[in-house]
């Protein structure tokens, strides 16, 4: 499971795409962060945080982990190196975790450059280093978990298809709904009991307490639970081969 | 065989979500909450805790947050209900609680009269326009509660309805509120339980600030402490009966006039017993309202005039006369209309009323934010006297320097951008805490037969205890306005001109200041889990723009490339040897 996993995160880097798309990440982060003007720009908000990242992640995220994951199991599909993973001693599960895994990894290589925004606005300060250390770390922590769910459902999709394309738009979609889907519909009746249930299906909830630095048990056990539930469905949807 | 396969593998995936969801459940009941903040925001404070544990009677909580309410203050409702939820875990069935919709009536007449009931116990009403069936429709909500303990009923607005809340979003106010929550909680059930407040005074006698401008700090202090105002008028127990102190703290702002020295016994007396004072005392002289029609005043020194420099160099600070100028300073107004057109005014930093952002960890400037100060001077310690724990509290910013008095302040250079090269000479200490057993500044000076006179009970070494010394008077000074030729105070660290302009920290000191001299650390503590406001140093940013984006653009992307050099480096030498 291990050398699957280095394959699958070298195999990322050896192509172009996957410096594509982690350059692509860092370079719109930076841009809406340090250049454009508007009022997640750190400079001209003046407050030394960087939200903005914890804002504009989510949705650059929402766009470039589907495009991370949909040839994970597509383009195995298509070039027909899926059959030749299974005949190795490993388990369908070994298979997703590795790849989910190696997502994962993808994700925390395109968060580790964005530490420079943190050190910036650490010197920044006013005094220097007046930033909050605990804080910025929780939300750095709910960052990976969203990604993470992004990986699940990213993996999920590619699953489901050998076309990269439907599996990027099943992806995007799907982590939509999960990411704000279930809040907007909440938001049409916000009074009622059922709203409440629902926006607790949705990650904002759970990610806007988590980014602020509080880590409740609670949204880890979902943020977990959700990554499981696609997780298993990915496996079962491998197994349906031999149905 | 494969359907069974088929109907195994399904099944095995929906029992698996089945536990999940099992697991969900427990969760939601059996939960833990780990705050990372470093201000530890969203958690319960243990002098709270212990305040709950020593409940003897029931405390009851109306909070008037029922029924349906906007988002907004949905959200404040579920905090309150949160946090009496939290108390209750600590005290018990000593905490009891009832949310009430106060519009909850059909009969719009009856609605009118609760409302009115509650305007009348002191609770702020705010109004909000809804949209409703036919239109908007404006509703009163009272964002507060009644807190009941024996016969004795306080009120608690959530919300502080004050012109320093004016142009603020309504989610920012919830937002505040929230964060404020426990400590005015906290500071509500002690006023609803205490029986003998603690007394503070305002010293008089020797043109200290009058009334009406410390009616804000007054008032926040009234609703702690029993609040005097004391001029001593040379008698000798005027501010200590011959067993016990008749104030628990002193607070002498801006004194303008002499201090005789039958009067500097009595204070000095009242420290050697134990007493607890702030000194909000500055050497500068100076009338800001002649700048409104002439373009320069002088700035003299009252150093002399005041005659306690000794007493204060004996406890172990010098105020030293020089005024700080400081480049993060607060605003004035100028008028920046067009010659002969309308006057158009807009603030502009003014060096000579630096911004004070306390800095250090001390309880009474822990995220008090920033402070307004005017013609402030500097403070140095003095003496080394090993009985005496002296810290800095409040230092000016590195923006700095010094001028001398008496001198000539010029408010043309207002309009001078400010050149960064004149303001070298680094952090200025203003303001200190000092802390242990001082000297009696009488100390030999007086003959023996007083000295040995029993009545007189003359203490040359002071009991353990505490004073602030700030080097400001203007810091406790809320600006005052006429309206209606009604003279009206708005609150501390409002700004006269601009309503928008606040500094919250004025209050927050003081209050922090007066409840660490009377031993009121709880307080202390929850006051400073305000939110922090964290900036950044805008300087710093306006010199280095270009070099910041640049940065912060290139190095990640440059770390990536990097990254993938070395990969690709590995990946040959691992397959070129092959």
């Amino acid at each position: 499971m291990l050398k699957l996993f280095q394959k699958e995160l070298s195999s990322f880097f050896t192509t172009l795409t996957g410096y594509v798309v982690v350059i692509i990440f860092l370079l719109i982060n930076s841009l809406f962060m340090w250049v454009f003007p508007g009022n997640i720009n750190v400079l001209e908000s003046g407050y030394a945080n960087i939200n903005a990242l914890f804002v504009m992640a989510p949705w650059v995220f929402l766009f470039l982990v589907p495009a991370v994951t949909m040839r994970m199991f597509s383009e195995e599909r298509k070039t027909g190196t899926l059959d030749l993973l299974f005949t190795r001693p490993i388990s369908d599960l070994q298979i997703v975790m590795a790849k989910f895994l190696a997502g994962i990894g993808i994700v925390l290589i395109a968060l580790v450059p964005t530490l420079i925004y943190y050190f910036t606005v650490w010197l920044l300060g006013d005094p220097v280093g007046n930033i909050d250390v605990g804080g910025t770390w929780g939300s750095y922590l709910g960052l990976v978990f969203l990604a993470a769910i992004y990986v699940a459902i990213g993996l999920f999709a590619s699953s489901l298809t050998g076309n990269q394309i439907v599996s990027f738009l099943v992806a995007v979609t799907f982590s939509f709904v999960f990411y704000v889907g279930f809040n907007s519909l909440a938001e049409i009746n916000p009074v009622s009991e059922l709203s409440f249930y629902i926006a607790n299906l949705g990650i904002d909830k759970h990610y806007s307490s988590i980014s602020r630095g509080v880590v409740d048990s609670r949204d880890l056990v979902y943020f977990i639970a959700v990554i499981a539930v696609f997780l298993l469905t990915t496996r079962t949807v491998l197994q349906s081969r031999k149905w | 065989m494969r359907n069974k396969l088929k109907r195994n593998h399904i099944l095995q995936l929906l029992l698996s979500i089945f536990i999940i969801i099992l697991l969900g459940f427990v969760s939601s009941r059996l939960f833990f909450r780990l705050d990372l903040t470093e201000d530890n925001r969203y958690s319960i404070h243990e002098s709270t805790q212990k305040t709950l544990e020593n409940l003897d009677d029931i405390i009851f909580v109306k909070v008037y947050l029922g029924g349906d309410l906007p988002a907004a203050f949905k959200e404040l409702s579920s905090s309150v209900l949160e946090m009496l939820q939290e108390f209750r875990a600590y005290a018990g069935a000593n905490i009891q609680y009832e949310f009430i919709n106060p519009a909850e009536s059909e009969d719009e007449k009856q609605r009118n009269d609760i409302a009115r009931q509650l305007i009348r116990k002191g609770l702020n009403p705010r109004t909000i326009r809804v949209e409703g069936k036919d239109g908007y429709v404006t509703k009163y909500l009272f964002p507060g509660a009644v807190i009941v303990y024996r016969q004795e009923e306080v009120v608690l607005n959530f919300i502080d309805d004050e012109a320093g809340t004016a142009g603020v979003s309504l989610e920012n106010l919830v937002n505040d509120a929230q964060s404020k929550l426990e400590y005015n909680f906290l500071n509500k059930f002690r006023e609803a339980v205490q029986i003998f407040p603690k007394k503070v005074g305002f010293l008089h006698g020797h043109g200290e600030l009058p009334r009406i401008d410390v009616l804000s700090l007054a008032r926040s202090l009234d609703e702690m402490y029993t609040v005097e105002v004391i001029d001593p008028q040379e008698r000798v127990y005027a501010l200590r009966d011959t067993f016990a102190l008749k104030f628990d703290a002193l607070i002498i702002a801006k004194p303008r006039n002499r201090f005789s020295e039958k009067e500097k016994y009595i204070v000095d007396q009242y420290i050697m017993h134990g007493g607890r004072v702030l000194w909000l005392v500055d050497y500068v002289d100076v009338s800001m309202d002649s700048l409104s029609y002439a373009s320069t005043t002088n700035a003299l020194s009252l150093h002399r005039e005041l005659n306690i420099n000794d007493m204060l160099f004996n406890y172990g600070v010098r105020i030293n006369t020089g005024i700080v100028q400081d480049l993060r300073a607060a605003p004035i107004p100028v008028n920046t209309g067009a010659p002969g057109g309308k006057a158009q005014f807009t603030p502009t930093p003014w060096v000579y009323f630096p911004v004070i952002v306390p800095t250090n960890n001390h309880p009474i400037t822990k995220n008090t934010g920033p402070i307004r100060t005017e013609f402030i001077n500097t403070i140095d310690l003095v003496g080394e006297n090993p009985n005496v724990k002296s810290t800095v509290l409040l230092k000016t910013s590195e923006y700095s320097r010094v001028v001398s008095t008496p001198t000539l302040i010029d408010l043309s250079i207002i309009n001078e951008k400010p050149e960064p090269r004149y303001y070298q000479a680094g952090e200025q200490d203003v303001a200190v805490l000092l802390e242990g057993t001082f000297p009696s500044v009488f100390r030999n000076r007086l003959v023996e037969d007083f000295t040995n006179m029993r009545q007189f009970r003359f203490k040359e070494v002071s009991k353990e205890t505490k004073m602030i010394v700030v080097a400001d008077g203007d810091i406790a000074k809320n600006p005052v306005v006429t309206r209606e030729d009604n003279k009206q105070n708005l609150p501390l660290g409002a700004d006269k001109w601009f309503e928008d302009i606040f500094f919250g920290g004025n209050q927050a000191f003081l209050l922090n200041a007066i409840n660490y001299l009377t031993d009121d650390n709880d307080l202390v503590a929850l006051r400073g889990r305000k939110l922090q406001l964290r900036l950044l140093d805008r300087q710093k940013i306006r010199e280095n723009k270009a070099m910041l984006r640049t940065l912060n653009i290139g190095l990640p992307i440059l770390i990536i490339l990097v990254f993938a050099f070395v990969f690709n480096l590995i990946r040959k030498m691992k397959y070129g040897r092959k």
